[in-house]
C-alpha cells in the first residue's frame, strides 16, 4: 500500500521509496528509507498535507508526495503471524519477511516508437496472446501482465507507442503520464536497433525525465545483418542506462535484459547515472531560469517528483499540457520570457530548437559508438517498395494478392474441408443408425450436427485466411497497403490513419472499433467507426464459402473478392455521404510510416494460426452449439398433427410441414413480407434474424433449417443447391450482401456504443440495415 | 421418455447460457486484447 493510504493514527513499516532524482534522495535524507517505521499522526483539513512521525520527529507531507512512498501495515503485520507458516517466527522476523517480499516487485513500463516490437517482447516475456503487426499504432492502450524470474516478481505494462512525449498526440500524453503518475521502477526503452537515431530521441527525453531506464536494442540481429557495429556498452557509459541487444520475435537476450532490470532497480548497474543533455550555452541559463521559478513554487517544499528541468524544457517547448499541470503563474511568465529570448535568439521556434539540439546530441552519441555496415537491407526494402507501392501497380498488385488469397483459401482449403465434411457426415450417419428414435436423437442429428458441423467444415478456410493476414502484416506489407489506400482515404474524407482500424476490421470488427482510439479528431473516430462493420469480417467468411460453393462452384475466389469489395465500396459510400452531412471538419495531417520488410517468423505466423482454430472452436463449443439447439427447439416446437387427407404425404413433406408450423416457421413466415422482395425465403430469413448476435450463425441456422431428402448426411451446400423453392444466383449473392452490410454483430454494437454513444449505435443498427437491404434489393432486382 | 427429459434440460441450459451471454455482451463489450465476441482478440 501508499503511505497516503495509511489511516490516521495507523503505523506501519516503509518498503520501497518510488521515484528518483532529487526528490527521492531528500525524502531519504528525512529518513523515509527502507525498514523504517512510519506513523501517520493527523492530516490538515481538506486532507492534504499528512502529518507523520518517523525516527522520534514530526514531517508534514502533501498527500502526492505521500504516494511515493510504498509500505506495509503493522495491522497486515499482525494478521501474518497468525498464519501457521510465520508460527514461531518474531514480529521483527515478520517485518524483516514483509520487507523483502514487496522489495522484489519491481514494476516495469515498456515505451518506444510504434512498431519496434514491444508486444512482440510483452507477449514474449508475459506469456500473454496481445495482437502484434508490422505497423504502427496496434496497441491502444496499457495492459499488465506478471511474471516471476530469479525470485522476482515483475509487474510489466505494455503502453502504446510513441515517437516522443510531447503532449502532440492522446498516446504520448497518456504515456507521459503513466510515467509521471504511477513511478515505474523501472522503465524499459524498447528501440529498433535497425533505426537507432530515431528512436533515441524519445530516450533522449527519458533521460530528461530521469527515470530509471533501461534500453532494450530490439532487432539486433537485423543489425547485426546489415554488418552495421554498436558498441552498445560505450553507448550505455555515455548515456547512462544500460544497453541490452535483444532480439524479440525469437526471446534471444532476455535473460540479460531481466538481470540488467534486477540490477537498475537494486540501484547495481554501472551503467546507470543522472546525466544532462547539454541544450548550449544559450539554453541552458533559460532552463535553469524556469527551473529556479517551478522550485522556488513556495507550497511545495519538497522537490517536485517529476524532474524540474524536464518541467522546464517542457515549458519552453511550449507544452500547453505541462504549463497547465504546473500552474503556477510566475514559473509559466519566466517561461514565456525564456522563450522569446531563446527564438530572438535562433529566429526560429523554440521547440524545432530543442528538437534539432537533441537530435544533434543523438548524432554525437552514435557518431562514437556506431559504424554503419555495407550491406543496405533499407535498399533492398526500397526496391521491393519501388514496385509494391509504384503509382499504377500498386493497386492492381494488391487485388491480385487479395485474390490469391481467396484462392488458396478455397483451393487448399477445399481438402481438409473435406476431410471434415466426411467426418460430420460420418458421425451423423453413426448416429442416425444406432441411436433410438426420439425427441433427443432429432436434437443432436438435425440440431447440433445440422448446426454445429455446418460450420465446423469451414475451420481450414478461416485458419488459412489468418495465415496470410498475419503474413501481411507481418512482413509489412499491410502499412505498404495503408500507404497506397491513403490518397483514396483523403478523397472520402477520411484520416490516412482511419485505415488501419479499417484493415483491422478484416479480422474481428470489435478490436478494429476499439482501435479508432488512436484518432486524435472525434468526427474522424466516429466516421471510421461506423464505416468499420462494412469491413467484411472472417466470421462472415463460412457464409461466403458456403454460398459460393453452392452456386458459384467455378469462381468462388472472385466472387468471395467482389464481395469484400463491395463492403469497401459501401464503406466508401456511408463515409463520402456522412462527411458531406454530418462530419464536416477538415482531417489532421498524419504521417505515415512505412516499416522495412521482415520475414515473418515460422513460430509467430503458426501461433497466430493456432489461436485462431482454438478461438474458432471455442465458439463452436459456445455460442454456435447453444444457437443450433434453440432454433432447433424453435423448430421442433409445437409439433405438428397431420391433418385429415395428408396421410399419404412423404417424411421430406411432413418435416417441411412442421417447420412451417413450428415457432420459428411463424417468425419466418411474420417477416417474410420484409425479405420478400430481396428475392429471400423465410429460412433465409431467420438465419439473418439469428445472426445478428455472432455472424457465423447465419450458417449454423441454415445448417438447422435447410434439409434434403438424401438418406445420407450432406454438407451444407448440397442441400442448398436442392432447397425447395430453389434459390437463384442472383439471390445467393443478395443474401451474401445483406450478411456482408446488415446489423453489425451484437459485439461489435457494444464497442461502437462504448466508444461513441448510444446515439451512433442505434445509428450504425439503423442505418446498416437499410443499405443492406437496399443494396440486396437492387441485386436481386437486377440479377 | 429419457430422451425427452434430456432434450428439455440441454434446451433449458441453452435459454439459460443464451440469457447469460446477452447480458454479458451488452455489459461489456470488451476492451482491446480481450474482446467478448469470441474472437479472442
Amino acid at each position: 500500500m501508499k503511505l497516503s493510504e495509511l489511516a490516521i493514527d495507523e503505523r506501519a513499516v516503509i518498503t520501497k521509496i518510488l521515484g528518483r532524482g532529487t526528490f527521492r534522495k531528500r525524502i531519504m535524507e528525512m529518513g523515509f528509507v527502507k525498514g523504517k517505521q512510519v506513523h501517520a499522526v493527523k492530516q490538515a483539513p481538506l486532507n492534504d498535507p499528512i502529518e507523520y512521525e518517523i525516527m522520534g520527529y514530526h514531517v508534514s507531507l502533501r498527500r502526492h508526495e505521500a504516494e511515493m512512498v510504498e509500505v506495509v501495515d503493522m495491522k497486515h503485520v499482525a494478521k501474518d503471524s497468525e498464519l501457521p507458516e510465520n508460527q514461531g517466527l518474531t514480529f521483527e522476523q515478520l517485518i524483516e519477511n514483509q520487507i523483502s517480499d514487496h522489495g522484489k516487485v519491481i514494476n516495469v513500463a515498456l515505451v518506444g516508437n510504434p512498431n519496434c516490437g514491444k508486444t512482440t517482447f510483452y507477449n514474449y516475456a508475459s506469456g500473454s496472446k496481445e495482437r502484434v503487426g508490422n505497423y504502427a499504432g496496434v496497441t491502444v492502450d496499457a495492459r499488465t501482465a506478471h511474471f516471476e524470474y530469479n525470485g522476482y516478481k515483475f509487474n510489466i505494462t505494455d503502453l502504446p507507442g510513441t515517437y516522443s512525449l510531447t503532449a502532440y498526440t492522446t498516446e504520448e500524453i497518456y504515456v507521459r503520464q503513466f510515467i509521471t503518475e504511477q513511478h515505474p521502477d523501472v522503465v524499459i526503452n524498447m528501440l529498433d536497433a535497425s533505426n537507432l537515431e530515431r528512436n533515441l530521441y524519445l530516450t533522449t527525453q527519458l533521460i530528461d525525465m530521469d527515470v530509471k531506464t533501461v534500453c532494450a536494442l530490439n532487432m539486433y540481429d537485423e543489425l547485426e545483418a546489415r554488418g552495421d557495429k554498436l558498441d552498445h556498452i560505450t553507448l550505455g557509459h555515455l548515456l547512462g542506462i544500460p544497453f541490452v541487444p535483444v532480439v524479440s520475435s525469437k526471446g534471444k537476450g532476455f535473460g540479460i535484459l531481466f538481470d540488467t532490470i534486477i540490477k537498475a532497480y537494486e540501484d547495481k548497474s554501472p551503467f546507470i547515472r543522472h546525466i544532462h543533455i547539454n541544450y548550449g550555452a544559450n539554453i541552458e541559463p533559460c532552463i535553469k531560469a524556469v527551473q529556479s521559478a517551478i522550485k522556488g513554487d513556495v507550497h511545495n517544499p519538497l522537490p517536485s517528483p517529476t524532474s524540474t528541468r524536464f518541467l522546464a524544457v517542457k515549458m519552453l517547448e511550449k507544452d500547453k499540457d505541462i504549463i497547465e499541470h504546473i500552474n503556477n503563474p510566475e514559473a509559466v511568465s519566466v517561461a514565456a520570457e525564456q522563450v522569446k529570448i531563446l527564438e530572438n535568439e535562433y529566429h526560429n521556434d523554440s521547440e524545432s530548437v530543442l528538437t534539432d539540439i537533441r537530435y544533434g546530441f543523438i548524432a554525437g552519441a552514435l557518431k562514437e559508438t556506431y559504424k554503419p555496415g555495407t550491406v543496405n537491407t533499407r535498399k533492398l526494402t526500397d526496391r521491393i517498395d519501388h514496385i509494391i507501392t509504384h503509382k499504377y501497380l500498386g493497386l492492381p498488385i494488391f487485388i491480385a494478392v487479395i485474390w490469391l488469397m481467396f484462392q488458396v483459401t478455397f483451393t487448399v482449403g477445399q481438402y481438409p474441408m473435406d476431410w471434415i465434411d466426411a467426418l460430420v457426415g460420418w458421425i451423423g450417419d453413426i448416429v442416425k443408425d444406432n441411436m433410438p428414435e426420439g425427441m433427443l436423437k432429432d436434437l443432436i442429428v438435425d440440431g447440433i450436427i445440422g448446426g454445429v458441423g455446418g460450420v465446423i467444415v469451414f475451420l481450414p478456410n478461416i485458419v488459412l485466411l489468418f495465415m496470410f493476414i498475419s503474413l501481411m502484416e507481418d512482413t509489412g506489407y499491410m502499412a505498404r497497403v495503408a500507404f497506397l489506400m491513403d490518397k483514396v482515404m483523403h478523397k472520402i474524407g477520411l484520416h490516412g490513419k482511419s485505415f488501419i482500424p479499417l484493415i483491422m476490421g478484416f479480422g474481428c470488427n470489435v478490436p478494429a472499433v476499439m482501435a479508432t482510439r488512436t484518432l486524435e479528431n472525434r468526427s474522424d473516430r466516429i466516421l471510421t467507426m461506423l464505416i468499420n462493420p462494412y469491413m467484411s469480417c472472417s466470421a462472415r467468411l463460412p457464409l461466403y464459402t458456403v454460398m459460393t460453393a453452392a452456386f458459384f462452384p467455378t469462381n468462388q475466389a472472385s466472387i468471395t473478392l467482389s464481395i469484400y469489395v463491395l463492403g469497401i465500396l459501401m464503406a466508401a459510400l456511408t463515409a463520402i455521404l456522412l462527411r458531406k452531412t454530418s462530419f464536416k471538419s477538415a482531417d489532421a495531417p498524419f504521417v505515415m510510416e512505412l516499416p522495412p520488410y521482415r520475414i515473418p517468423t515460422l513460430r509467430s505466423v503458426l501461433k497466430h494460426m493456432w489461436e485462431k482454430a482454438a478461438q474458432y472452436l471455442k465458439k463452436m463449443g459456445g455460442i454456435i452449439l447453444i444457437a443450433s439447439i434453440l432454433v432447433w427447439a424453435l423448430g421442433y416446437f409445437p409439433q405438428y398433427e397431420p391433418q385429415p387427407g395428408q396421410e399419404d404425404l412423404t417424411e421430406a413433406d411432413l418435416a417441411s410441414l412442421q417447420q412451417e408450423n413450428s415457432c420459428i416457421g411463424r417468425l419466418g413466415h411474420f417477416i417474410e413480407p420484409v425479405i420478400e422482395p430481396l428475392g429471400f425465403d423465410w429460412k433465409m430469413g431467420i438465419s439473418i434474424f439469428t445472426g445478428v448476435a455472432a455472424k457465423e450463425i447465419v450458417v449454423s441456422t441454415m445448417g438447422v433449417l435447410y434439409h434434403s431428402d438424401s438418406e445420407e448426411t450432406e454438407s451444407l451446400a448440397a442441400k442448398l443447391q436442392q432447397s425447395q423453392p430453389p434459390i437463384d444466383r442472383g439471390t445467393a449473392y443478395a443474401f451474401m450482401a445483406f450478411v456482408l452490410l446488415y446489423f453489425p454483430c451484437i459485439a461489435t454494437a457494444v464497442a461502437i456504443r462504448k466508444e461513441s454513444s448510444r446515439k451512433w449505435m442505434l445509428f450504425s443498427i439503423g442505418y446498416s440495415l437499410i443499405l443492406a437491404w437496399v443494396v440486396a434489393w437492387v441485386i436481386n432486382l437486377v440479377f | 421418455m429419457v430422451q425427452e427429459i434430456a432434450t428439455y434440460i440441454i434446451i433449458a441450459a441453452a435459454v439459460g447460457y443464451a440469457v447469460v451471454q446477452f447480458v454479458k455482451n451488452l455489459r461489456g463489450g470488451g476492451r482491446n486484447g480481450n474482446c467478448k465476441c469470441g474472437c479472442g482478440r
